[in-house]
């Protein structure tokens, strides 16, 4: 199994400008009051499955649980798909997201975030699936993505079903050769041709169920297909130091905050190896130190408080660098091939 | 299919491990002239003479894990017996060596030699090769191989039998060195332009203890090596450019992980827009956790005999040009080689 560790020079303020960010949670804070109005069901550990847990904090009126098994925190009770999906397409908060805070982020974003991104798909599948026939993309941003693959790969790519529930807006004005939209529920994943590649960016961490998804993947899925997935981890070093003063820890975004021992057992219960498990994040110490700045006394712990403030950027660069290597960061990547 | 492990040091042993592990292999016997049967654990018939251990046993396979010397005549007899060989690197001492195999694979069209240059299926390796052959990083301009060990504490290595000429044929660049060679040919094809140098600066022994080799070939790639048994720090490199890139594999899963934990460092030429990070572009580094480059080779040589298909990964073909490298280097240093007295570097 391969871990990724990557420099790529990027600060959280290129694709998260705080004023946008700022305004776009407190749109989203109003935004769910409506999701939670319209019901709410509990659920067990995404990872383990566990229902064995404890509250860890509420976030906009909802409840972060710990799982006391695998360490994964998640939101129960939780909306449902449908209700998800309303909001993605709907609210004012997602709509804000698309016209203001995307546009204004997006170069930053091809560079830093979407182009390794396709590079990262491209290497993986030069190694495990060199002549991929087709591809289910469920995540989201997949119209950059894809943009970037055709950008980076020479010959014809392979077709790519979108199917998530915005697919049709996020590809508007889009060259859509090559492209199929079929948004569908996440239960009916399965009705799919066969595929060689499931791509699941950004994805997993929103999923109302993982289970289900990566049981559907392993449905759709040729034997020794790949799956690839992007996800927030609640085992990374930020969200472990801050936990419920995590800036980026709201739902409905981070409904999963999967632990990297939550994500190997949801994998392995559904019959997936990993050829590559990292956590190549690098705004874990960043986050920290923005955290310690705005709150000086915040009750963290010394060391990192010592580390943020008397050291310099070589020390925290090193740390964020530790971070990847041991899979110790809030930003996890897999890919994965069915047996 | 029968397996047979002819020569039980080191990598006799790994063999046996490999052999017990996979499907479809059994091991019959193990044979071993300076180990007793007392010295196995008793799960397999021991001897002390191949020609009978095979003669008796009758194996599909035999695994020559001899040393150098004699790696050639078993491979040749097991060959004459029908038997499909796997033998460790060096394929003998010199060039004349593998070509006398050669000559005996020829006479036996049915049957399938294999060779143990097993870093070609190192994860690093295999990652970098996956990423040159999908050929978005360009063409390889150019390979820098830097293999070396400490050679150990005290003056033990000097008595190893690597470093006896009459039993090895040649020192680092012979034992270890045929491993970045045969690498070399694996990203770049052959290299029929060949340069190198030998000296033997620090060990009391025989053979070379260093070695830098040259190599170019028609499409004007370079290739250099260094291979040294005075790195003191275990190292394995292997660099390589790209027209929009490099890669860097360094590391070795190994036992003992002396080597380093295995990696690879891809790094891409910054884009047009990206002056900022010119001459300091965005790395990657992939770290690997699980070598399994013993089985894998295996595996392959296992389904070219059930495919009854011709061996194209570390075949003979492979081994009489790594070989024709090393000849070349050793026939062109021969005259040139240094031997320093103890302090003259100093």
């Amino acid at each position: 199994m391969r871990t990724v560790v990557l420099d790529l020079n990027v600060f959280e303020e290129d694709v998260k400008p705080q004023e946008l960010l700022n305004e776009y949670r407190r749109l989203l804070e109003k935004d769910m009051v409506s999701i939670r109005e319209k019901g709410l069901e509990l659920s067990n550990c995404p990872g383990c499955q566990s229902s064995d847990c404890q509250e860890a904090f509420a976030r906009f009126g909802m409840s972060y649980q710990c799982c006391n098994s695998c360490q994964s925190l998640y939101v129960s009770p939780r909306p449902s798909e449908e209700v998800l999906d309303d909001f993605y397409r709907n609210s004012t908060s997602a709509n804000f997201w698309r016209q203001k805070l995307l546009p204004a982020t997006v170069e930053a974003r091809v560079s830093k975030l979407i182009r390794p991104r396709a590079q990262w798909l491209l290497d993986v599948m030069d190694e495990y699936c060199p002549e991929p026939r087709s591809a289910i993309a469920v995540g989201y941003h997949n119209d950059l993505l894809i943009e970037q693959l055709g950008q980076q790969q020479e010959t014809s790519l392979f077709e790519i079903v979108v199917t998530n529930a915005v697919a049709d807006i996020e590809f508007v004005g889009k060259d859509l050769s090559g492209v199929k939209l079929k948004p569908l529920p996440i239960a009916e994943l399965g009705q799919l041709p066969r595929s060689d590649l499931f791509l699941a960016f950004d994805i997993l961490d929103r999923c109302v169920d993982p289970d289900l998804l990566f049981a559907q993947a392993a449905k759709v899925l040729e034997k020794g297909g790949l799956l690839l997935a992007t996800t927030v981890l609640g085992s990374g070093f930020d969200i472990q130091v801050l936990w419920d003063r995590a800036d980026g820890v709201y739902p409905p975004e981070r409904l999963n905050l999967l632990s990297v021992e939550g994500l190997t057992e949801l994998y392995q219960r559904h019959g997936f190896e990993a050829l590559e498990l990292s956590t190549p994040g690098m705004f874990d110490v960043e986050s920290v130190r923005h955290e310690i700045e705005l709150n000086p006394d915040a009750p963290l712990p010394r060391f990192f408080r010592y580390l943020m403030t008397q050291r310099g950027d070589e020390a925290r660069e090193a740390f964020q660098e530790y971070l990847q290597r041991f899979r110790l960061s809030s930003f996890g990547r897999i890919a994965l091939r069915k047996l | 299919m029968r397996a047979i492990v002819i020569g039980y040091g080191y990598m006799g042993q790994i063999r046996r491990r490999v052999i017990e592990e996979l499907d479809g292999l059994e091991l019959v016997g193990i044979c071993d002239r300076f180990m007793s049967a007392d010295e196995l654990d008793g799960a397999c018939p021991h001897y002390d003479d191949y020609q009978r251990a095979i003669a008796e046993l009758e194996p599909d396979i035999a695994f020559v894990c001899t040393p150098n010397k004699y790696s050639p005549e078993v491979c040749i007899y097991a060959l004459e017996k029908g038997c499909h060989v796997f033998c460790e690197k060096p394929p003998g001492c010199n060039l004349g060596d593998i070509q006398r195999i050669v000559a005996a694979e020829s006479m036996h069209p049915d049957l399938k030699v294999m060779f143990g240059f097993n870093h070609r299926h190192h994860p690093a390796i295999l990652e970098a090769k996956a990423i040159v052959d999908g050929g978005r990083m360009g063409k390889v301009l150019w390979l820098r191989g830097v293999y070396g060990k400490s050679g150990g504490p005290g003056r033990d290595f000097e008595q190893s039998w690597r470093n006896d000429r009459s039993v090895s044929g040649g020192g680092i660049l012979l034992d270890q060195g045929i491993h970045m060679l045969d690498l070399f040919r694996f990203f770049c094809g052959d290299f029929p332009d060949v340069q190198g140098m030998l000296t033997t600066s620090y060990w009391d022994v025989e053979v070379e203890d260093n070695a830098f080799v040259l190599l170019r070939n028609p499409h004007g790639q370079v290739a250099q090596l260094h291979s040294s048994a005075t790195l003191w720090k275990h190292t394995f490199r292997l660099e390589i450019g790209l027209d929009k890139g490099y890669m860097a594999a360094q590391g070795l899963l190994s036992k003992t992980g002396s080597y380093g934990r295995e990696m690879l460092v891809i790094g891409r030429k910054p884009r047009q827009n990206e002056v900022e990070v010119v001459g300091n572009p965005r790395e990657e580094v992939v770290y690997f956790d699980r070598d399994l480059s013993w089985e894998l080779q295996v595996v392959e040589l296992l389904r070219c005999i059930r495919e009854n298909i011709p061996v194209t990964d570390s075949s003979t073909l492979d081994a009489l040009r790594v070989m024709e490298i090393i000849d070349s280097v050793y026939s062109s240093a021969g005259s040139s080689s240094v031997t320093c007295t103890e302090g003259e570097l100093r």
